[in-house]
């Protein structure tokens, strides 16, 4: 049981992060709720008039209603092949032997130290009719002529997977360096093969950092401005480019608000449903 | 000027009475530091950054800090208006790095000051294609079409030509908030729309993106890329911006359109309501900006042709591809200085909506 001094105690440790958290996350957030709700003013950017127009603009409007599914899509399948391309490189990491796991493990890290936007730029490179994509699959006969990949959703996809997936990784080995590998020795010992092994305990088993690392691919993507713009085009518009355009072009702040409130009810409500769902299987 | 846009003026000078913009200062009231600082020999710029800050600093900032004293803080990125119409009541920064059009409607709004020669004594040097109330170029970036001789066989002369089916996936537009809207105002225009009637421009760019699958190209350094990859043949661009696209390795050459090119200057807006010396302090930067050996000293790094009259008549040598006739001048601001920049402005919410959904959107 805790004493009172342990609980004044953590009190005082969570002091800090409670202050920064209200000032830095919740006043902004509370800020643009309330502009999201004012009225927009050509000359002033908004007027102190409450309107629910910008909400109802958003909502019923078929811009933006594809553009804030197509952001959930985009969301939601850059975690899924994030997951499914990065787990095995996790798992490698976690359970390899070799002295260069320490090198391995700066390789991943080494797309992160060039910044998001030279790396989509080589993308642009890669993905282009001229590129080396398009080169491979004609050398190799699956093309008879380029095929316009830059300004698709398959060309964002793939670079969003690319630059998260560090993202990905590293909660995913942190879980699975965790484990105690006595626990699949004993799955072995008790007549388990590989396969149900992994089904059945280690992959069970590195839950949190599958959610973790869903979670934080997922809310990235969906606020991601330059790659989409830059490899998506007209066709491939994103949430984020939308805030970005209505901030500093339009000015059009309380819509700006209202969207980026949107952005962020989605986010947190994909890592509630995130997270209960973790937390209600371990139970 | 329309019905509305007066309304809207009259509506503003309303609010403005109201605490509604102080909500938007107070919030940022945090940053910055107070105004007497900046009164002891203190500027605080908003400016791009990238090369282009390395060289305004290079020809103008240094040596004018070493004379005046001053210590410069810099702010750097694109698209700071919406900072300087937030802070009006309470502005924290002296200059903001700007062209004509949202020097204009910061003017407008009476968020920055403008020119005088008694204030800025290099100003009466200045080409008049160059001036506008609330600034005056350093330089001045001819914009026009970006060509592809390798792949492009037909000529090319007139903004009308990224509409020729030839081109079909291979011409691109800027981005909006890059330099789109302004080239859009200018087809709009062309085709015998304005700021309040922009339904000739709009058809006539939905057919560009629907017909000849027009391209999005994001800012200089992206279009660069697009060029040299050979993705995009033909797209609005700048003229020097194209020499380095060719020093890059692709096969272009900048073509000043038949019906008028664009001609964008650029060059730091005074921010208004700030202390009177840190405005004097901040218009001596700008003197030094329109001084015609910085400017030529400035043209050579950038390629740009300066704007000061003297600089231009005085060329040396190695920068005579950059003299232009007066008629050449003329050309290049030509459908710019018929621009109604307040319309632009006013209506812009209503007109980028619209390029959203009949323009990308189909």
């Amino acid at each position: 049981m805790r004493t009172g001094g342990e609980k004044a105690f953590s009190r005082i440790m969570l002091g800090p992060i409670t202050i920064l958290y209200v000032l830095f996350l919740l006043a902004p957030i509370s800020f643009f709720l309330l502009m999201s709700l004012f009225k927009y003013d050509a000359f002033n950017m908004y007027a102190p008039v409450v309107t629910g127009e910008n909400f109802a603009r958003l909502l019923f409007d078929g811009y933006y209603q594809t553009i804030i599914l197509r952001t959930l899509k985009i969301a939601f399948l850059t975690a899924f092949f994030s997951l499914v391309l990065g787990y095995p490189l996790a798992y490698f990491l976690a359970r390899t032997k070799s002295a260069w796991r320490g090198v391995l493990m700066f390789l991943v890290i080494a797309p992160l130290m060039t910044g998001v936007i030279v790396r989509t730029y080589g993308w642009i490179v890669l993905l282009g009719r001229e590129g080396a994509v398009n080169k491979v699959l004609m050398t190799l006969g699956f093309l008879s002529e380029p095929a316009t990949i830059l300004g698709t959703e398959l060309a964002v996809l793939l670079a969003l997977v690319h630059i998260l997936m560090p993202y990905m990784v590293f909660p995913l080995f942190s879980s699975l360096a965790s484990q105690d590998p006595d626990v699949e020795r004993a799955a072995s010992t008790l007549g388990a093969g590989r396969v149900r092994t992994f089904i059945e305990v280690t992959l069970p088993m590195s839950r949190s950092g599958i959610i973790m690392g869903a979670a934080l691919v997922f809310t990235l993507t969906a606020g991601s401005v330059v790659t989409p713009a830059l490899l998506g085009g007209k066709d491939v518009q994103m949430i984020g480019q939308q805030i970005y355009e209505l901030v500093t072009s339009t000015l059009n702040w309380p819509l700006a608000s209202a969207t980026a409130f949107v952005l962020v009810f989605c986010q947190f409500s994909i890592i509630f449903l995130y997270f209960r769902g973790g937390r209600s299987r371990a139970q | 000027m329309s019905n509305y846009l007066k309304t809207l003026m009259d509506r503003r000078r309303f609010l403005e009475s109201t605490a509604m913009t102080g909500a938007g200062a107070a919030a940022l009231a945090g940053f910055g530091s107070s105004a007497a600082r900046a009164a002891g020999g203190e500027l605080h710029i908003l400016f791009a950054g990238g090369t282009w800050q390395k060289w305004f600093t290079e020809t103008f900032v240094d040596d004018f800090a070493k004379a005046e004293g001053a210590n410069i803080v810099w702010k750097t990125g694109l698209s700071f208006e919406p900072l300087v119409i937030a802070q009006r009541r309470r502005p924290q920064w002296d200059l903001i790095h700007q062209n004509q059009n949202t020097s204009s409607q910061l003017g407008a709004m009476d968020a920055v000051i403008e020119w005088t020669e008694d204030m800025i004594p290099n100003l009466k040097d200045i080409h008049p294609s160059f001036r506008y109330p609330y600034l005056a170029g350093k330089i001045h970036t001819p914009y026009g079409l970006v060509v592809n001789t390798k792949r492009v066989k037909s000529p090319i002369t007139k903004w009308a030509d990224l509409w020729n089916p030839e081109l079909k996936g291979k011409v691109a537009f800027p981005a909006w908030n890059w330099m789109g809207q302004e080239v859009f105002h200018a087809i709009n225009q062309l085709e015998g729309g304005s700021p309040d009637n922009v339904d000739p421009g709009i058809a006539k760019l939905k057919a560009l993106y629907t017909d000849n699958a027009a391209l999005t190209i994001e800012n200089v350094e992206h279009t660069k890329q697009l060029l040299v990859e050979e993705e995009v043949w033909v797209a609005p661009y700048f003229g020097a911006r194209t020499e380095q696209a060719a020093a890059a390795g692709a096969p272009v050459e900048f073509v000043v359109p038949e019906e008028g090119g664009l001609s964008f200057i650029w060059n730091t807006a005074i921010i208004n309501g700030r202390p009177k010396e840190s405005t004097e302090l901040a218009a001596k930067l700008v003197n030094y900006s329109l001084d015609p050996e910085r400017q030529i000293a400035f043209s050579r790094l950038t390629g740009y042709p300066p704007t000061n009259i003297q600089a231009m008549k005085n060329l040396p040598p190695d920068l005579k591809r950059l003299e232009l006739t007066d008629e050449q001048v003329e050309g290049l601001g030509k459908i710019q200085r018929e621009f109604d920049y307040m319309a632009m402005f006013a209506y812009r919410d209503e007109i980028k909506d619209r390029w959203n959904k009949e323009v990308l959107g189909s």
